[in-house]
């Protein structure tokens, strides 16, 4: 396993990073940390090097989203809305001061964004949030260059509809 | 896009993993790594005598078949069972018969074409031509002009390349792209050896690859040829001042420019400078050009 440093470092830096990739398939709760643990958890077991920073980002989220999407499938659902937090009391338990304004934006992108189909829900999250390419997505998903790219278009148009 | 990423990034922007969550995964991960250490530790003390049965299993008793199941029972045949053969084997007869001209009609593969006009063939398992689809007036022009269904496909692009109206835009700055759908690869892969040939035959510049069905199902719903819809999605993604009605006017040639103006020549695969690539590409087609290789992205990071 890797060093506990390491492992701190690596929730440190890039613990949020993770949560968010969680949040795009669950509500805060017990599946979403679940999800958050594993992850970091398989991080100290991965044995292989990785060749930078922006590889250990972009594998984290990768392990992040494949574990959503099983832990999804094995309970046969499609996004979860029930018996765990709300999104308002997620920023209470963060502390966080918000407006009621950016509360109102964070539930109703939280909720579009977890209603979308996956695919195009996880490559628009990529995309649009986290700032890859195009390529880098298809390297990530393991997917056709052209495919992400109509991904990314469909996912954009339909999270447009659902907000407006 | 930039609105729709600003959305995003506000309301993502105001997430952050709590403390508490945190420490509980590094505390789970420490408990982890204290069990592992404490069973290497007890596999080593324990190590010259393997236990017994450790690696004993059950095995599993065969199924027993009832005889009763297997017992089959003759039965005399009646004048009324002859003649319910008889009338199955005509309507078999019948079925054969319009199975086979569904057959004949039904397209396994789709070639589109785009250069400016855009236009598809549907050809069928033998590789004629059963069906033809113009997504724009000038290849509804060219369309209305030519008779090819019931044609080989080699034939049908031949004589696209002979008509006049189709000639007209093969000048030697043009692009022309030709995608290929199929569900039976061993079409798709003859075809788009018989199409990677034909480009060599033409003035201008060109490509081949193969295509998703879904990927061409999408473009058919925004109206669009397959590769002029490929090509507008990576330029709008590069260039969001554009929307997906401004590339529907442009030419495959100006998108492509327009691509590489943007900085995404990389994402135009490998269509040759001077004619036609060489090769075809398998899978769900790599970027915009030809060339060898799977087209199935580099794998996971896991």
């Amino acid at each position: 396993m890797r060093e506990p440093e390491d492992i701190e470092d690596k929730i440190s830096r890039y613990g949020d990073t993770v949560w968010r990739a969680c949040l795009v398939y669950f509500k805060p709760g017990p599946d979403a940390e679940d999800v958050f643990q594993e992850t970091f958890f398989k991080y100290s077991l991965h044995k292989k090097p990785f060749t930078s920073d922006e590889h250990v980002k972009a594998w984290l989220i990768t392990v992040a989203t494949n574990k959503c999407k099983d832990l999804l499938k094995a309970s046969g659902r499609k996004y979860v809305e029930l018996d765990q937090l709300t999104n308002q009391q997620l920023l209470a338990s963060q502390n966080m001061s918000v407006s009621s304004d950016e509360s109102m934006l964070f539930e109703e992108v939280m909720t579009a964004m977890r209603k979308l189909d996956d695919p195009p829900r996880t490559p628009l999250y990529l995309a649009a949030y986290e700032g890859y390419t195009a390529p880098e997505i298809a390297n990530m998903l393991n997917a056709p260059i052209n495919t992400v790219y109509s991904w990314i278009s469909r996912g954009k148009k339909q999270l447009r509809e659902a907000l407006s | 896009m930039k609105e729709l990423n600003e959305t995003l990034k506000n309301a993502y922007d105001t997430v952050s993993a709590p403390d508490a969550l945190k420490e509980r995964t590094i505390t789970y991960i420490e408990s982890q790594r204290t069990l592992e250490n404490d069973s290497i530790a007890s596999l080593e003390q324990n190590s010259s005598s393997p236990e017994k049965g450790t690696l004993a299993f059950e095995g599993i008793p065969s199924p027993q078949i009832s005889g009763e199941a297997l017992s089959v029972g003759r039965k005399r045949r009646s004048r009324s069972r002859v003649l319910g053969y008889a009338l199955a084997a005509c309507m078999a007869c019948l079925l054969a018969g319009f199975g086979g001209f569904s057959l004949y009609t039904s397209e396994t593969t789709y070639i589109g074409i785009d250069l400016n006009p855009s236009l598809e063939l549907g050809i069928n398992r033998f590789d004629r031509v059963v069906s033809t689809h113009a997504f724009n007036e000038e290849a509804q022009e060219i369309l209305d002009g030519l008779s090819l269904e019931g044609m080989h496909y080699n034939d049908a692009l031949d004589a696209l390349a002979q008509d006049k109206l189709f000639s007209e835009y093969l000048t030697v700055d043009a692009f022309l792209s030709i995608s290929v759908t199929s569900k039976n690869e061993e079409q798709s892969l003859a075809v788009q050896g018989h199409c990677e040939q034909y480009l060599t035959s033409l003035p201008c510049r060109g490509s081949c690859h193969s295509v998703s069905d879904e990927i061409r199902t999408e473009a058919h719903a925004e109206h669009m040829g397959v590769n002029r819809y490929q090509a507008a999605l990576i330029l709008l993604d590069l260039d969001s001042s554009l929307t997906l009605e401004d590339c529907k006017t442009m030419s495959m040639r100006e998108l492509r420019e327009r691509i590489t103006a943007a900085g995404g020549e990389e994402l135009l695969g490998s269509a040759s400078e001077g004619h036609h690539g060489q090769g075809h590409s398998q899978g769900q087609g790599q970027g915009m050009g030809s060339g060898n290789g799977n087209g199935a992205g580099q794998g996971r990071w896991q």
